[in-house]
């Protein structure tokens, strides 16, 4: 047993705790200090093995085998012939890892990216550091039961951090925000449920552990409403709700501009870069590898679900006048690119299992991806919106005369963001068009149709508020500080590092992605589709 | 000589070099330098003011003295447009009227260096970013001339290597390979583009100095980034890296067309604004990337590598039918790109970037990456596809080499002309791709269609220089007895261009007519026949307006009344020399496909020494027909507009020729059409989407929480909040249980 | 007429309705509280008496009600102190011990 998982999850917390001990004054740099050590020691979590290792990607191991195990016993309690068994059990192979590193470098930023918090900065920075041990829980839980339960500990602080500190309509969005993603919660509790004592029935043994979970997978069919569906997929659709509210997927996807739009800025880039995630990450982690016959079965309404994702996230982004709406929008859009990717994975036609990993690698990568490039998109609205209360487009013009350092920045993300090769926005996409394209040719042809619609509304948005003559309200406004600018270039060094060498991230990937294929091509082999 | 080829990633890394420098080292130089003249000028400012009571008596220069140092620089004397005085710094004029000494002067020395100052001089880290740019592609030039001297006589280069890089990633079979592929095409592409870069570079210099000084490290930046994304396409191995190439050279695009964004937008003749223009450029080129897109996957998918060299061996046994689609869809990418119909409304659009840029990438390179590629995959097109593909390629070229000409015979836009004339020219390249059974005669007309149409663009960037920015023809005229060294070169391309014999234009634009004709194709040969008088016309008409005109020598070629009211100044030698450089391959470039001297492109390009040259043009006797028509057109452009013996409005009385000059005019109303379409379709479409979420989904969840809270509001009158209620209740409710119990109990048996 | 172990019952049972009339009914916090006493001493006297009728011959089952009886007894003395304290604070403070003015918690 290793302890860095344990002191990952929980040093956040230890964080929160001081600095609601220390004087007010304190609160900014402590925080910072301790999402720093986070993130330094998240680092290790790619660094240790691979020197231990020489080198050898292959190190990272799967679900099955993960790098990385903290594990203890924790609840174990028997009522008659059942058995209701939940372990303390952290584990992180390369996808988790990956995630991990994300957040830990995200939260770091965010909470350099919150000087312009002046209203009870202690309870503020507290509350981010729980939410980093929430999601952090999240991304390296390997048993189901703590991973609801950490699902459901970072729902507390991002509720406060959006009703406290955000916008005008803040507890709309807010509670907006909880209910859904609360009705997500009890519908994959059921879910977790139907599955434990399924899997438990069948097998005789009842464990959530996700190594058992990833080598043994229900069978049979269950029989609800007079309607009988295979079990796996009755499973998977109730454990993906959860996870199609957080992507978030069409139809369940409207929490998101508003949440966006009233949360503060340096919220906004957690949930856009990690909250998001974690939907992406469930959907590959447990739904598509515990249950890969049922997602198999679902791949077709998967991908057009992506594929409106993309399409319809991308129209409504083209009328939005809300900077921070759009940029939502936007997510919702390239959000689509992940569901595309995973459905192509477990998709029909397995001709080339090499293509669905290349579509899977896309979708695991375009995580990153978003996270990064819609955090800058983040990170530079807000740096306007201090300045000038306001994010309506049409209200600014001429900004590249006034704040250069911001305008190179926001391009540098607005490029990132349509995909602009050598930044790691094209990796993702093109992975995923060209993974996906043996298995859904029509459907991957209508998708394509985005990459016109989001250089249209990113472009025109930068036209509108950026180019052409300057609007004279803004002659007074100031450019972006160093300090400011210190996230968005970390950011932006990362983006094009991944762009022109995608390898590194990839070498990460692969042995968890590798597996996960493996799993789906068993399954279907053995459901004899 | 062989390391010019094998190290050809010499050549994207020279300006890589240069990109990195200016970018990182040599720019924050240049701001930071300008940010502390800035804040020197202003405490001087203050010192000066301080002082100036005493320093009146030191008054050695007079107010007029003042004007004609140094006052004179802020006064725009080619835009007959004074800076009102208000526009200078206020403590500049109380230092005036107070002293009028040589306080005043040194402070109008420091304001000429400050940032704010409308014509300041770039500093002297701008001017060595110019200078580290011109010295990278100065590089990439003599490398890429090495390289096609280690390939003439090397067959085995000119069929092709392959230079491998890194790998992006791979999967089980398929791969992401990170490589470049250098053939006789490939240098022949990259001869072309470092040469017309580097002179263009090198032109930039002068010209960006008056236009943009304080963006000339910048300007010289994107000019790097743009020539290394053409090289990146040039040298790609596979449609992986041609495709990431092909994205980058439209950002650059879009950086370079909206480098003077920050101007108000140019309201004269509607034209638009330079960042509205860089965004059309880009949107419509994503237009076609979304057919290329889709061609590279249905590829892929069939063979599972991007690499160019392998797709035709893993192709064999494909449906016909879907290497037909894909290569009709990949020709999408190259009809956005090179601005054939219906994708060609961004190009006259691109105009509104800096001159320079529409030379380089509007007029010689970047736009004929659409015929690069299709040059690159013509093996699929020919030999692989059905034969609609190949005839999808000539026809849209055919189609908008005239299209665009009809339009180009009306425009009173210089810039505008030539950007209908190089959409014109792009199509014959098309033609010759499509009909011919090599792509010799396509790259051909490449080639020597880059130099004489930058020649062209460099001119009358030259032009607008002279005139500071006029660019409406009919405020010309005569020009060419008044900047005579840039007009003896334009009137060689013009020459070149119109089709007139032992020029480059003649002998490349000729293959192509005789192509069609030796494909028995009579309907493109009529078309590109037909096209061949409307140039020479359209671009003597031009040559007429701008340089000629009535009254100037040789019956109004050379000279003549000129219609502008500001004074033309000669450009210097920065802007003449890189068009007399020019002028040369304009005249000689075409000897390398004439037989009759010996030589062969043909064999060159394909890497085939037994490859046939190209015909003889002079022992064809059809050749004479379009040199006749090209004649007849010059002709008409001479009587009409040199001696105006025919009025320029003869066609136009009638009301056929009114309509059709209408029509011509405005550009066969493509762009209302496409802005309804977009206004009445896409928009209308996000309208729906938006409606949709905000009234059926929203509805729906606040339907559902107005339901929840409605009930909720109903049992919130059980609370009343008195915990007495709530203890009744408790012990009520504790009875009924005991009740039910007992009840149970005792009657339940 | 003999004391089995309902009469002793009964008295709890009735002592106990009046407790609780006097606790849900009343409006002086006093006077609540007092309800409360005689609750608490109608469950002792039900303790007491199951205890003291009790047959069992474990070692200490016929004592465990008492001692339970004994724990409420220290308990209720202890809740009357406190509670006692809270009225007369609340009664300073806003010159009334009427419990359907004291919601300040309430939310």
């Amino acid at each position: 047993m290793s302890w860095l998982l344990t002191i990952l999850v929980f040093l956040p917390t230890v964080g929160a705790l001081a600095v609601m001990a220390a004087p007010r004054g304190l609160s900014r740099w402590l925080s910072a200090v301790f999402t720093g050590v986070v993130f330094l020691l998240s680092t290790w979590l790619y660094i240790g093995p691979m020197i231990s290792s020489g080198g050898n990607a292959a190190v990272f191991g799967n679900v099955s085998h993960p790098y990385w195990v903290d594990q203890a016993p924790w609840i174990n309690v028997a009522i008659g012939s059942l058995q209701l068994k939940i372990d303390y059990h952290l584990g992180a192979d390369g996808l988790s890892i990956f995630m991990l590193i994300l957040n830990a470098l995200l939260t770091f930023l965010a909470v350099l990216g919150s000087g312009n918090i002046s209203k009870r900065q202690r309870e503020y920075m507290a509350l981010l550091l729980l939410l980093e041990t929430g999601v952090m829980g999240v991304f390296c839980a390997f048993d189901l039961y703590l991973f609801w339960l950490f699902w459901e500990i970072e729902l507390i602080p991002m509720f406060l951090l959006i009703a406290v500190w955000g916008g005008q309509r803040r507890e709309y969005a807010a509670w907006k925000f909880v209910i859904y993603t609360v009705l997500g919660s009890a519908v994959m509790l059921a879910g977790i449920l139907l599955l434990y004592f399924n899997l438990g029935s069948q097998t005789g043994v009842y464990s959530a552990s996700f190594n058992w979970l990833a080598t043994h997978h229900v069978s049979g069919n269950l029989t609800v409403l007079g309607l009988t569906m295979s079990s796996q997929l009755i499973i998977f659709l109730l454990i993906y709700t959860a996870f199609a509210i957080k992507l978030p997927m069409f139809p369940f996807h409207t929490w998101l501009p508003d949440a966006h739009t009233e949360a503060p800025t340096a919220v906004s880039v957690l949930l856009a870069g990690i909250l998001l995630k974690m939907g992406a990450y469930g959907l590959i982690r447990i739904c598509v590898d515990f249950m890969p016959s049922g997602a198999h079965q679902f791949a077709w309404p998967l991908a057009i679900l992506g594929v409106i994702n993309m399409v319809y996230g991308g129209l409504c982004s083209l009328v939005q006048s809300d900077m921070k709406k759009m940029i939502a929008y936007s997510s919702v859009s390239h959000m689509g690119y992940v569901i595309l990717g995973v459905a192509a994975a477990v998709g029909p036609g397995a001709t080339n299992p090499a293509f669905k990993e290349a579509a899977l690698t896309g979708a695991a990568l375009q995580m990153f991806t978003h996270g990064t490039i819609t955090a800058m998109l983040f990170f530079s609205v807000g740096v306007l919106y201090d300045r000038a209360h306001l994010r309506d487009i049409n209200a600014f013009g001429g900004l590249q005369a006034k704040m250069p350092r911001l305008t190179w920045i926001y391009s540098f993300a607005v490029l990132a963001s349509l995909g602009l090769p050598g930044l790691s926005g094209f990796v993702a996409e093109y992975l995923v068009y060209t993974g996906s394209f043996s298995t859904f040719p029509i459907l991957v042809g209508v998708a394509a149709f985005t990459v016109i619609i989001t250089a249209g509304y990113l472009l025109w948005m930068l036209k509108r508020s950026f180019f052409g003559p300057l609007n004279p309200k803004w002659n007074g406004i100031t450019d972006a500080s160093i300090l400011e600018m210190t996230p968005l270039i970390t950011l932006a060094v990362l983006v094009l590092f991944v762009g022109v060498f995608p390898q590194f991230m990839i070498n990460l990937l692969h042995p968890s992605l590798n597996n996960i294929i493996q799993t789906i091509s068993g399954a279907v082999t053995a459901s004899g589709r | 000589m062989d390391i010019f080829v094998r190290d050809i990633w010499v050549i994207p890394l020279l300006p890589l070099i240069a990109l990195v420098l200016n970018l990182f080292l040599i720019r924050p130089l240049d701001v930071a330098y300008r940010d502390r003249a800035a804040s020197h000028a202003g405490a001087a400012h203050d010192s000066h003011a301080d002082h100036s009571e005493h320093s009146s008596s030191e008054a050695h220069y007079t107010a007029e003295e003042l004007i004609e140092s140094s006052y004179v620089s802020a006064i725009d004397t080619v835009d007959g447009h004074i800076d009102t005085p208000a526009a200078m710094p206020h403590a500049l004029q109380t230092a005036q009227q107070t002293s009028g000494g040589k306080q005043a002067v040194a402070l109008m020395r420091q304001w000429e260096q400050h940032p704010e100052h409308p014509h300041g001089q770039p500093t002297v880290y701008a001017r060595l970013a110019g200078f580290v740019g011109i010295a990278g592609m100065f590089g990439s030039f003599a490398w890429a001339i090495g390289a096609l001297f280690a390939m003439f006589g090397n067959t085995a280069l000119q069929k092709g290597i392959t230079i491998p890089l890194y790998n992006w990633l791979t999967f089980g079979s398929i791969s992401y390979h990170v490589n470049f592929y250098a053939d006789s095409l490939t240098v022949v592409m990259l001869v072309v583009v470092t040469a017309v870069s580097l002179l263009v570079q090198f032109y930039s210099q002068e010209y960006i100095e008056s236009e943009e000084p304080r963006g000339y490290a910048r300007f010289f930046a994107w000019l790097s980034l743009f020539a290394i994304s053409m090289m990146i396409l040039t040298l790609s191995a596979n449609f992986l890296m041609i495709f990431i190439g092909w994205e980058l050279v439209g950002v650059s695009s879009y950086l370079l067309i909206g480098f003077l964004g920050k101007d108000a937008p140019k309201i004269d003749g509607g034209r638009p604004s330079p960042s509205a223009a860089a965004l059309k450029a880009f949107v419509t080129n994503r237009v076609g990337d979304f057919g290329f897109l889709i061609g590279i996957m249905i590829l892929f998918a069939q063979t599972g590598t991007f690499t160019f060299t392998e797709i035709p061996q893993k192709l064999q046994g494909t449906d016909v039918t879907l290497i037909t689609a894909a290569m009709i869809l990949v020709f999408c990418g190259a009809v956005g790109k090179s601005a054939q119909f219906p994708l060609h409304v961004w190009l006259p659009d691109a105009m509104e970037g800096p001159t320079p840029v529409s030379a380089l990438i509007h007029a010689a390179t970047m736009v004929a990456a659409g015929v690069y590629l299709v040059a690159r995959t013509f093996l699929l097109f020919h030999s692989f596809a059905g034969p609609q593909a190949a005839m999808v390629v000539a026809y849209t070229g055919g189609f908008t080499a005239l299209f665009a000409a009809l339009i180009a015979m009306v425009q009173v836009d210089l810039k505008r002309v030539l950007a209908y004339s190089t959409i014109s020219q792009l199509g014959y390249m098309f033609v010759g791709l499509g009909v011919a059974g090599t792509d010799g005669p396509g790259m051909f007309h490449l080639m020597t269609h880059a130099f004489f149409k930058a020649l062209l663009f460099l001119g009358s960037g030259g032009v607008l220089h002279a005139l500071s920015g006029q660019q409406n023809m009919r405020k010309m005229g005569g020009l060419a007895a008044k900047i005579p060294l840039v007009a003896f070169p334009v009137l060689l391309a013009t020459l070149s261009i119109s089709g007139v014999p032992f020029l480059s234009g003649f002998f490349s634009k000729d293959e192509i007519i005789a192509q069609t004709l030796a494909h028995g194709d009579i309907a493109l040969y009529v078309i590109t026949v037909l096209t061949a008088f409307l140039t020479a016309f359209y671009m003597f008409r031009a040559w007429f307006l701008t340089f000629g005109g009535k009254g100037g020598a040789f019956g109004g070629l050379w000279g003549g009344k000129y219609r502008g009211d500001v004074h033309p100044h000669a450009p210097g030698m920065r802007i003449w020399l890189p068009l007399m450089l020019l002028a040369i391959p304009t005249v000689f470039a075409g000897y390398w496909g004439f037989a009759p001297l010996g030589g062969n492109f043909n064999a060159f390009i394909t890497g085939n020494p037994a490859a046939a040259p190209f015909d003889n043009p002079f022992v064809d006797p059809m050749t004479y027909v379009s040199i006749t028509l090209a004649f007849l057109g010059i002709g008409i452009a001479w009587l009409m507009y040199g001696m105006e013996v025919i009025p320029a409005d003869a066609l136009t009385r009638n009301p056929i020729g009114k309509g059709l000059h209408a029509l011509f005019f405005n550009k066969f109303y493509v762009d209302e059409l496409y802005m309804a379409l977009i206004r009445f379709g896409i928009f209308l479409f996000a309208k729906i989407a938006v409606s949709f979420d905000k009234y059926v989904i929203d509805g729906i969840i606040n339907g559902i929480g107005s339901g929840v809270l409605g009930i909720g509001r109903g049992l919130r009158k059980a609370e009343t909040g008195r915990l007495q209620n709530y203890g009744a209740a408790f012990f009520g409710g504790a009875l009924i249980i005991a009740a039910a119990f007992i009840a149970v109990v005792y009657f339940g048996k | 007429m003999l004391l089995t172990l309902n009469s002793f019952l009964i008295l709890g049972a009735v002592l106990f309705c009046i407790g609780l009339f006097g606790a849900l009914s009343k409006r002086n916090a006093v006077s609540v509280l007092m309800g409360i006493e005689i609750m608490l001493n109608a469950v002792n006297i039900t303790l007491v008496a199951f205890a003291s009728s009790s047959t069992g011959t474990a070692h200490g089952a016929r004592l465990t009600g008492q001692i339970f009886a004994i724990f409420i007894i220290t308990v209720a003395a202890a809740e009357a102190a406190v509670a006692l304290a809270m009225i007369i604070a609340i009664y300073r403070r806003r010159n009334s011990v009427d419990v359907s003015e004291i919601n300040m918690m309430k939310w």
